[in-house]
């Protein structure tokens, strides 16, 4: 039986210029598995962004989170292969947390590594994960200090474009088409014309949005209007601000709305200000907890004003709370979305069944006997498989006994011997693999006793 | 349990007369709701479903079994 493989494939900016992409890695790789006998069977990359809470994070050799490295490693405790192969070292890891990571678990479950470019030693390892991560630290610096001495000579390499400007090599200049509707829209708001019409407008007459590679939910969100507006300052005084590692640097750019328009919009923005005294707090029961089919958490609100029949802006009486979808987009609300709902109902009802399901034992002792009894069965069916690898390990020892008895008779040649124990050397590791695995989960569970 | 149930009944006799007791009722509600409620998910005609959890074993222990539901809790949708 040959010994299973699982190839690593990293690629990321730091990686650029190595010649080394994913199609020349995994190539490279399936070449070496051949060479060495091993059937792959399964190819792991992290050649992508991934996310880390909300922001997207280049699969670096620093970093012990990639999915990809994670999904192999979660693998191989569950003894789906024999060996890892990579590229180089640094494409496991570059970081001697990352390098832990890999290390714990080829240790534990007896996996092999095979590199391409480089012979892997488990004794060296550390100290080599120590330079490449000092070399990754030297070559952030040197692109940090780059990045900054070109932002301190005025020129703008990097960033996003904000609306309105181009960059072309090293200068921003102004799109026309795009300055246009920037104009339009602070006339629109100096105007008083609320946002969501003034979306309206833009969409209305195709106002052009800046490309992405990523192809737009919605067109003209709130969002994207907003940061037009909260840029005034950029756009009248024409600069575009940058911030590298605690520093500011400022870009002359050619203004686009003038500076009465500028300071109209000033005066706007302050008595658009929400009036303090419509705010009050409030205790929401379900704040955090109430879901919709967007899927977003809602919000809380209370109004404690009103319209008047002749047109005044009055206190209630008595002020009135809701629940509210966050979602500001028609487009992206399903028709399941109630939008709002009074909090005095969505609380009654909610804490009815909470009553309910406090006053219910027998329900919750049905469910937790559940629990314990697929547990029980879970437990001794990791024992019966326990006991079923040992029998294993024994015939294996026995049947190895043998072949050994027969080599001293002289009953087999050489190389038939050698063939016959590497079968049986790798089929007694790959049952001590499982073994272990069994063990651990085994012990985990007479722990719950 | 039965000191939760007993909480739970006083809780909703409790007629308070100050905006403060208000409050402190106001309290120990939410902490029932956040320590039972997992999720409450309101559909087009509001009518709410909510999802109770009750925990019944250790996280630390309940994580380290493989593929174990629910950290060790039981769930319930009402």
């Amino acid at each position: 039986m040959p010994r299973r493989a699982a190839i690593y494939i990293r690629t990321s900016s730091e990686a650029q210029g190595e010649k080394s992409s994913p199609l020349e890695q995994e190539t490279d790789c399936r070449r070496l598995a051949h060479e060495k006998g091993l059937q792959v069977v399964r190819v792991y990359s992290d050649v992508e962004k991934y996310r880390v809470g909300n922001r997207p994070i280049e699969p670096s050799g620093s970093r012990s989170d990639r999915p990809g490295l994670l999904a192999m490693l979660k693998d191989a405790s569950r003894d789906e292969f024999d060996a890892i192969l990579a590229w180089r070292e640094d494409r496991l890891y570059r970081e001697i947390r990352a390098m832990l990571t890999v290390f714990e678990t080829v240790q534990d479950y007896k996996i092999d590594i095979l590199l391409v470019k480089e012979t892997f030693d488990s004794k060296t390892a550390p100290i080599r994960a120590w330079v490449a991560q000092m070399e990754l630290d030297g070559m952030k610096e040197r692109m940090e200090m780059g990045v900054k001495a070109r932002l301190k000579a005025g020129k703008a390499n990097t960033g996003q474009d904000r609306y309105g400007y181009i960059r072309i090599d090293e200068n921003i200049h102004l799109v026309e088409e795009e300055a246009k509707w920037v104009r339009n829209i602070f006339d629109w708001y100096i105007q008083k014309t609320p946002l969501n019409q003034i979306r309206r407008h833009l969409i209305a007459e195709d106002a052009p949005q800046k490309g992405s590679s990523i192809p737009r939910h919605i067109q003209w969100s709130r969002s994207s209007i907003q940061a037009i507006l909260k840029s005034a300052k950029e756009y009248a005084y024409g600069f575009k601000t940058y911030s590298r590692a605690g520093q500011t640097f400022q870009i002359p750019v050619t203004p686009i709305i003038d500076i009465s328009t500028y300071e109209l919009f000033v005066k706007m923005r302050e008595e658009n200000k929400t009036n303090p005294k419509r705010r009050r707090q409030n205790d929401y029961l379900l704040s955090g907890q109430l879901k919709c089919a967007c899927n977003l958490t809602w919000r809380a609100r209370t109004a404690t004003h009103r319209n008047s029949r002749k047109g005044e802006w009055v206190e209630r009486k008595t002020p009135i709370s809701t629940y509210f979808c966050p979602q500001p987009h028609k487009e992206l609300r399903p028709p399941e979305c109630p939008k709002s709902v009074s909090a005095k109902r969505a609380e009654a009802q909610v804490w009815e069944k909470l009553y309910e399901f406090v006053m219910n034992p027998e329900f919750l002792h049905a469910q937790a006997k559940d629990l314990v009894k697929q547990l029980r069965q879970t437990y001794e069916h990791l024992q019966k498989e326990q006991q079923e690898i040992l029998e294993e390990l024994e015939k294996e020892s026995t049947k190895r006994q043998q072949v050994i008895t027969e080599a001293r008779k002289t009953l087999r040649d050489d190389a038939d011997f050698a063939e016959q124990m590497r079968e049986l050397y790798t089929v007694e590791e790959r049952l001590k693999r499982r073994l272990t695995t069994t063990e651990k989960e085994i012990d985990t569970y007479a722990r719950l006793d | 349990m039965a000191d939760l149930q007993a909480g739970i009944q006083e809780l909703n006799s409790a007629i308070p007369k100050t905006t403060e007791e208000q409050h402190r009722v106001f309290l120990l509600k939410k902490q029932l709701v956040d320590e039972l409620v997992a999720e409450a998910m309101i559909d087009g005609k509001r009518d709410i479903q909510v999802e109770f959890r009750a925990k019944i074993m250790d996280l630390a222990v309940s994580k380290q079994i493989l593929d174990f539901p629910n950290d060790g809790e039981i769930v319930a949708r009402l």
